[in-house]
């Protein structure tokens, strides 16, 4: 009984310093995240809208422009791009939940990218500082429920849910933020950049074989990435199920918590087949969709694309005027102008 | 699967909860040896053979031993268990080393003999259950050692898990009459184990990971550094190497003293030893002394003429430098070892007790000999001969190729080191951890194990020892 009592107190001591350490550390350096992080911490009442998800809205979303075409339109807006390359949705779910925690007073519009719920996380991101960041504890529940109903064997579903339980225990312990704390606390300067290992997009699309070989222009576009191409469809994302319609419920639920309004947007290039589903279950309140090269066709032009799913910047021009003429029509329409 | 990893912990607590809920003591045993193996399993499967032959044979010369009265039926069976050992280890760890270094000589003799070396994955840990087994089957052949009757006991003794990747190197004889009684709870000194393991992981997981990169840049470039850069490199070092192995040694007494049995210190505060003799009394002690045993006495130890110890020494130190890693700077190191313990052993014999030079050196020995094993650590971790040339050049004659400095927070992180190490040495406080109410320890525990988790660097290091 003692024993038991004592483990109790062990553990809870353990807790709550590791919570205590985590409070008082600043933001963990993990490249991209810390200055896009820092920046909005610091402005956090000046934007109006918001871009979240992966390399795609990161790459395509381009906020000045955005205003601009909506100022054209009559709506002013001041925006900001939150999306990170290689992000999952849980860990878009996670930024978008931390940005609204900062309770910015001036957030109207929270563009999130429809992408994919897999709880895989890509190869060399999968052991990194960055991977183990947004493992709080409303992420990994969701991410194990996640594991649970993917369409894996035993042993790949136990590998993926060890790999989140590990790295949510990192983040409750406060794994490595000891150093970071102190020198935060006796310095008063910011801690060093964390080394995020090998990320793809640390300096463009694609592998760098294919990169030089797109640039140097030996071979076709279409001939380099086919590699890409190839890669991504054994990636494809998990098919809608259960969880992921309580997570996206979940995740309106706290944008309009926070005053916000979420705008949900299909990238060109974004296959989906669960779009249809989420529409129908009433899930999307709001979804711009740029994926149909019919109904886009300038999107789709060979020049605007760098590999199968990103834009180059004129691609990602062209993108965020469509964009911003969708979504001022649609504001358009809601308020019958 | 590392002592310092997350599914160690759960892989201990699972082996601790049913260890101690299992009432036969057979049972018990079994539950470890399959645990043993489990963790074993965990670097390399395939590698579990290497440890099965290596029992099953020595089991089987021990057995033989027991009925064989000949002497030279016993020598026979002794050299047969330590040709089957030494010859798995000289295959696995020293071949390549072996062969390049042949190829070499016959390359500069103008002959082109090819490569011949081979693909060879060094098992983890085979430096030390091999010395584990050859010490039952030396101690059962000199009689010093009843064989022992159980394949499971026998088992168990070589492949116990805390013990198996990187020592301490257990000796049979101390190991197995604590197999041969069943372990209670009672015996179990809980708060002890607790606290030396969280030292041990502090050791490991905060000091010699958390130097490391600083070690590795220095060592990686000398040339770029000043002389300040070039010593707060070899100190880092020799706090990452004490650090990672005491460690793993205090964490595995530890982890062995939870289930029951006791491991002998390996580590007792070597870089306060006042003569370079008393750095091998207290460094890697396991290793230290079985070499003493079964080597040195073996070759006649300091009996005999001069010459005949000092023969005996080196051979000695230089197979334990061999022992370290199949590479001659390993064998550099030992031999450099080997000077200095005969330069003490000399110095002591013509130098008299009670003289003034003595007392001087009772204050000088300590800083004198860290100096020394310091620049050893040079031959032990340098990269080439020509950065192990530019780190001696700088230490040795102050001459630095380099300009670039380091963080001064590196050597104050060291002195605060050296001042816990003193500490811990000195116990002024005495054993607080001990005297505390049982609340208070459970607290305290879980606040510095948080703590301790805290400034770990984030991503595991190997510890250094398993490469050996």
């Amino acid at each position: 009984m003692r024993g038991g009592a004592h483990a109790a107190l062990f553990l809870a001591a353990w807790g709550l310093t590791a919570a205590w350490i985590q409070d008082q550390a600043p933001l963990p350096v993990v490249g991209v995240h810390q200055w896009k992080f820092d920046h909005i911490e610091r402005h956090r009442d000046d934007y109006t809208a918001l871009f979240f998800g992966s390399s795609q809205m990161m790459g395509a979303a381009v906020p000045r422009a955005f205003d601009q075409r909506m100022g054209n339109r009559g709506h002013q807006t001041r925006s900001y791009n939150m999306a990170l390359h290689g992000a999952v949705f849980h860990e878009t779910d996670f930024m978008v939940r931390e940005v609204l925690s900062m309770e910015p007073a001036n957030l109207e519009w929270v563009f999130v990218e429809l992408h994919g719920w897999s709880p895989r996380i890509g190869g060399d991101n999968a052991f990194t500082a960055r991977a183990v960041f947004w493992h709080s504890l409303h992420a990994t529940r969701a991410a194990l429920r996640s594991v649970s109903l993917m369409e894996a064997g035993p042993i790949e579903k136990g590998g993926w849910a060890w790999l989140h339980l590990r790295h949510f225990m990192h983040r409750a312990g406060a794994l490595g933020r000891g150093a970071e704390w102190l020198q935060a606390a006796v310095k008063d300067v910011p801690p060093r950049p964390r080394r995020e290992g090998v990320f793809p997009g640390a300096a463009g699309w694609g592998t760098p074989r294919q990169r030089r070989e797109v640039m140097s222009g030996r071979v076709g576009e279409t001939e380099a990435l086919g590699g890409v191409q190839a890669g991504f469809d054994e990636e494809w994302p998990e098919a809608i199920d259960a969880y992921n319609v309580d997570a996206l419920a979940d995740l309106v639920a706290a944008i309009r918590a926070a005053g916000a309004e979420p705008v949900f947007v299909v990238l060109p290039g974004s296959r989906l087949p669960f779009l249809g589903g989420l529409k129908e279950a009433g899930l999307l309140p709001a979804v711009l969709e740029f994926q149909d090269p019919a109904a886009h066709p300038e999107l789709f032009r060979m020049d605007h694309w760098f590999d199968s799913m990103h834009l180059t910047t004129d691609g990602a021009q062209a993108f965020t005027v469509l964009l911003a003429e969708a979504f001022a029509t649609m504001l358009d329409e809601q308020t019958g102008r | 699967m590392l002592f310092v990893e997350a599914r160690f912990l759960f892989f201990f607590l699972a082996v601790f909860g049913v260890h101690w809920a299992l009432r036969s003591p057979t049972l018990r045993k079994a539950w470890l040896l399959g645990a043993s193996y489990t963790f074993y399993a965990a670097w390399d499967w395939r590698f579990l053979g290497l440890i099965l032959v290596s029992t099953l044979v020595d089991f089987g010369v021990g057995r033989a031993l027991r009925t064989e009265q000949r002497p030279a039926a016993r020598r026979a069976w002794l050299v047969a268990s330590c040709a089957v050992n030494l010859g798995m280890l000289g295959f696995f760890k020293y071949f390549n080393f072996f062969i390049g270094s042949a190829s070499a000589l016959l390359s500069t003799l103008g002959l082109h003999p090819g490569d011949h070396t081979l693909q060879i994955l060094l098992p983890v840990g085979i430096s030390f259950y091999t010395f584990q087994t050859l010490s039952y089957t030396i101690d059962v052949y000199r009689r010093d050692l009843e064989p022992v009757g159980s394949l499971l006991d026998f088992a168990l003794f070589v492949g116990f898990f805390p013990q198996l990747v990187a020592g301490p190197i257990v000796r049979a004889g101390h190991f197995l009459p604590q197999l041969a009684k069943p372990r209670t709870w009672d015996t179990v000194a809980f708060r002890s184990c607790c606290t030396l393991f969280l030292v041990g992981f502090i050791k490991k997981a905060c000091l010699a990971d958390g130097v490391a990169p600083m070690v590795d840049q220095v060592f990686a470039d000398p040339g770029r550094y000043d002389l300040l850069g070039l010593w707060t490199g070899v100190l880092l070092y020799s706090v990452q190497l004490y650090g990672d192995f005491s460690g793993y040694s205090d964490m595995a007494i530890a982890t062995a003293g939870l289930l029951g049995y006791h491991l002998r210190l390996n580590f007792d505060f070597p870089y306060f030893a006042r003569s370079i003799t008393d750095f091998w009394n207290r460094w890697h002690i396991s290793l230290a002394s079985w070499l003493r045993d079964y080597v040195y006495v073996s070759l006649g130890g300091g009996r005999g003429p001069r010459w005949a110890a000092v023969r005996n020494l080196m051979i000695t130190m230089g197979l334990v430098g061999l022992w370290h890693g199949a590479a001659w700077n390993f064998v550099a190191f030992g031999l450099f070892h080997g000077l200095l313990l005969v330069g003490h052993r000399e110095w002591a014999a013509r130098v008299r007790e009670g003289s003034p030079v003595r007392r001087l050196f009772r204050f000088l020995g300590t800083p004198l000999t860290f100096y020394a094993v310091a620049l050893s650590m040079v031959l032990f971790r340098a990269e080439d001969g020509e950065r192990m040339r530019v780190l001696f050049e700088g230490l040795l004659l102050g001459q630095a190729q380099g300009s670039r400095g380091v963080d001064p927070w590196w050597l104050v992180l060291w002195a605060v080191c050296v001042l816990a190490h003193f500490t811990a040495w000195k116990r002024p406080f005495g054993r607080p951890d001990e005297r505390l109410p049982g609340w208070a320890y459970a607290a305290g525990l879980g606040f510095a194990a948080a703590l301790a988790v805290a400034f770990m660097p984030a991503g595991y290091r190997p510890f250094i020892y398993f490469q050996f």
